[in-house]
């Protein structure tokens, strides 16, 4: 290959990955990078994932070894990880083939587009091998164990790991590709982020509950085997033609010491060296036609007088101040996905997803919990959890843990800004204590929908919820008074790096467990632990609210 | 008017950004703010406009104090910063508007004002769209309109011509000149000599944070022809552009 598609190709991966050499001030690579811990966090928050893959596999392959037809793993294997490699792709390419800062400083350089597509078609593949260590490779091996394989299935499994991501990505990226050259729509390159970051977290989810589905029926090899070789068949049957080339994978692998065996793996091999033969001469003739351009403004739609009269109305400063901060915060991908999609996710993982795995299943966990709830004996603990919840919910989404940080280099603007400091303050707390809000009534309606949660008790969570909830908000903007984070260069830093976010977190699940252990040990009546929550947090939030009043512009004002 | 009194900044404790600088901008006057990269142009500019703190000395604006009497100093300026990226996405009636409601802008009047801007800086189709899709001179024209939008008697531009075309640069300084010509005052910094040259009625020549000279043009010219520092530095400003 190439010299100059390795050299960009390793460019790109450090780049992505952020991860050149960082040195310290001594000039030493520090050992202990904060990045090094990150991953650690991610490689074992994923650990349970792998956990039940490998446990769901090695069922499956109980369950299909009694009539002889293990084989099948190997296809559902593959074609998985495909599928799944496919709807990635399309979001990893938009992002790397299009709409990543790097396309204009390579773009003047004398590079052919099939260099640039192919040194950032490998950095996507490099990034799918990451997916399928999770989700390939235990199924490989946990198969190779349990069937007794040789050296030569692993060696051909070696090749499949490599060669799986090729042909839907392929796929992906020519899919894009045509639609960002005929099309504009790459000039909503923000919305495209949202929805793109917002499928990956349905997916996620998603995914985990077709394996836990999985995990709660592996129990039971017989019902397994009809899904899998009956009426599940036609599914998989019909997303295996979808990434052609699958099946001789699983084939090659199946018979790995046979020349049948090679033979299709071969094939395998071949379909993905034409697929990308395609790929590259297709790339050569759009690819620098929907990347050029696309940065550009170009007075789209233009706006009409009329528009611009009708959008000019004087407001007050607060709501114009407040607007700006929403506005920002929801137009900004990365701050919609950290700070305003996190409100609506809590209740949707804890509550929605597992009561619709719970239904049609002997499981009666929400149905004893609704008694509980219904039980008007437990009425103040569901009011203190309701609060609870509120607490973290509002403590977690570091709307106002971040909302000076967020400024970055440009907080200088509202220094010079005729609004004073305070004032400015109060705009982002009311910023973050209206999305916690909303995220607060997502959940209470959630709950009165699918716990019976009772009228008057969702009223008084709803109340004393909101008093509490001005509470963290305050301490999340003493935080980062105290401690912005304003030298970053991409907005990611601001949010999903700051350690202002976690203290905030940590102080707000404390607040938490003490408003339920406090309440439980209480054992006061429903009205009674409304009034005290109420009058707790209402105090909390008038001194933190007076601090903030008397400290909160002197502090803003010596931050340079 | 802008007033400037014994001011100085130290940054780290060790170097003296701006040192003991004391300045008068009258009102009716275009005042230039010479000096070349690094010299405490910029510095300077944040004291006044309130972004940084002064270690000592007294910054006034049209009588009020930037430090004591904020919001009101504040209201009497518009300020646009060297650096235009910001609220990127914003679209650029949004910006206007946000700024026109923080400087208290009636509704009729911002109307009009936006039209007669927008036309003039020939912006009225890119209004609608997100700052982030502009280019460098656009961002700098919604900045500068950011500031029109609320008739300010004091404007202080931190280097306003950077990335500005031909035409618009025309376009501001004919601005400037017939906001000074009002009776109102105009601060500009600038590395180029020649533009201050052009348009300035006095400049002060600022260098490793100390003022080097101040006065009108005709005393600026005499002034390098005796001063054999100045004249080097005047070459320097020459040769930067």
């Amino acid at each position: 290959m190439n010299r100059k598609v390795i050299i960009l190709t390793k460019i790109l991966l450090k780049s992505g990955f952020g991860t050149q050499e960082k040195r310290n001030k001594k000039g030493k690579i520090s050992i202990f990078d904060k990045k090094a811990v990150l991953y650690l966090i991610i490689a074992l928050s994923l650990l349970p994932l792998i956990t039940s893959i490998v446990t769901v596999t090695a069922s499956i392959y109980n369950a299909l070894a009694q009539i002889g037809q293990q084989g099948v793993i190997l296809s559902l294997g593959i074609i998985a990880v495909s599928f799944v490699t496919f709807f990635f792709g399309i979001i990893y390419v938009l992002n790397v083939f299009y709409f990543s800062s790097d396309i204009e400083r390579l773009l003047p350089l004398p590079l052919k587009p099939s260099q640039i597509l192919v040194a950032k078609f490998l950095t996507v593949v490099f990034y799918e091998y990451l997916t399928e260590l999770i989700m390939l490779f235990p199924i490989l091996m946990v198969y190779g164990v349990k069937n007794g394989e040789g050296i030569a299935f692993y060696l051909m499994s070696a090749v499949v790991f490599l060669l799986v991501p090729v042909v839907p990505l392929i796929m992906a990226s020519i899919i894009v590709m045509i639609i960002m050259r005929f099309t504009n729509i790459g000039r909503h390159k923000d919305l495209f982020k949202i929805i793109g970051g917002i499928i990956g977290i349905v997916l996620a989810l998603g995914l985990n509950m077709v394996i836990q589905n999985a995990v709660s029926r592996s129990l039971d090899p017989k019902a397994l085997q009809d899904m899998l070789l009956s009426g599940g068949n036609s599914f998989v049957g019909v997303i295996g033609k979808m990434f052609p080339g699958a099946e001789f994978a699983a084939k090659g692998l199946a018979n790995s010491t046979s020349i049948n065996g090679l033979v299709n793996l071969l094939v395998f091999a071949a379909l993905a060296a034409v697929g990308f033969l395609i790929f590259i001469y297709l790339g050569e003739i759009v690819y620098f036609k929907g990347v050029i351009g696309l940065s550009e403004a170009g007075g789209s739609k233009s706006a009409d007088i009329e528009k611009l009269r009708k959008r000019s109305v004087k407001n007050s400063k607060l709501k114009s101040y407040l607007g700006k901060e929403i506005k920002l915060l929801i137009r900004t991908p990365i701050y919609f996905l950290n700070c305003v999609l996190t409100n609506f996710i809590w209740p949707v993982i804890f509550l929605v997803m597992p009561v619709v795995q719970s239904a049609g299943t002997n499981d009666v966990s929400f149905d004893m919990l609704r008694s509980v709830i219904a039980n008007s004996e437990n009425a103040s603990i569901v009011l203190a959890s309701a609060v609870a919840a509120a607490i973290f919910i509002a403590g977690t989404n570091g709307i106002t843990a971040t909302s000076i940080s967020r400024e970055g280099q440009q907080l200088y603007v509202n220094k010079y800004l005729p609004m004073s400091y305070t004032e400015q303050l109060y705009a982002k707390v009311l910023c973050g204590i209206i999305f916690s809000t909303i995220g607060m009534i997502g959940l209470i309606v959630t709950v009165a929908v699918l716990l019976k949660l009772g009228t008057v008790i969702a009223i008084l969570s709803f109340i004393a919820g909101f008093i509490a909830i001005f509470s963290t908000s305050l301490t999340g903007i003493l935080i980062d008074l105290y401690n912005p984070k304003l030298n970053w260069d991409t907005e990611q830093k601001a949010v999903k790096q700051n350690m202002n976010v976690v203290v905030n977190m940590l102080i707000s699940m404390a607040l938490a467990f003490l408003t339920v252990f406090g309440i439980t040990m209480l054992e006061t009546d429903l009205y009674t632990t409304f009034a005290i929550l109420v009058l707790v947090f209402g105090i909390l939030d008038i001194v933190l609210y007076r601090f903030l009043d008397y400290k909160g512009a002197e502090i803003f004002s010596r931050i340079e | 008017m802008i007033e400037l009194s014994n001011v100085s900044k130290t940054f780290n404790g060790k170097v003296r950004a701006v040192d003991n600088v004391t300045l008068t901008v009258k009102d009716g006057e275009i005042f230039g703010f010479l000096g070349p990269n690094g010299a405490g142009k910029t510095t300077t500019i944040k004291i006044i406009t309130g972004i940084l703190n002064a270690d000592s000395g007294s910054v006034k604006i049209n009588g009020y104090d930037i430090k004591k009497d904020a919001i009101q100093a504040k209201f009497q300026f518009g300020f646009v910063p060297d650096d235009p990226n910001m609220f990127l996405r914003l679209k650029g009636i949004e910006y206007l508007n946000f700024m026109a409601d923080i400087y208290d802008v009636p509704s009729d009047v911002r109307r009009q004002r936006i039209e007669v801007l927008a036309e003039r800086f020939e912006m009225t189709k890119a209004l609608g769209d997100q700052i982030q899709s502009y280019s460098h001179g656009m961002r700098q024209k919604i900045v500068i309109m950011g500031v029109l939008i609320h008739n300010p008697s004091v404007w202080i531009l931190d280097e306003p011509m950077t990335g500005l075309d031909p035409k618009s640069s025309f376009t501001l300084k004919e601005m400037m000149r017939e906001h000074a010509d009002k009776g109102n005052t105009v601060f500009f910094s600038t590395h180029i000599l020649e533009v201050a040259e052009k348009i300035c009625d006095r400049v002060a020549i600022i260098n490793k944070g100390r003022i080097l000279f101040s006065g009108n043009l005709e005393e600026m010219r005499e002034h390098f022809k005796s001063n054999e520092s100045l004249e080097k530095m005047f070459l320097e400003l020459t040769q930067n552009e």
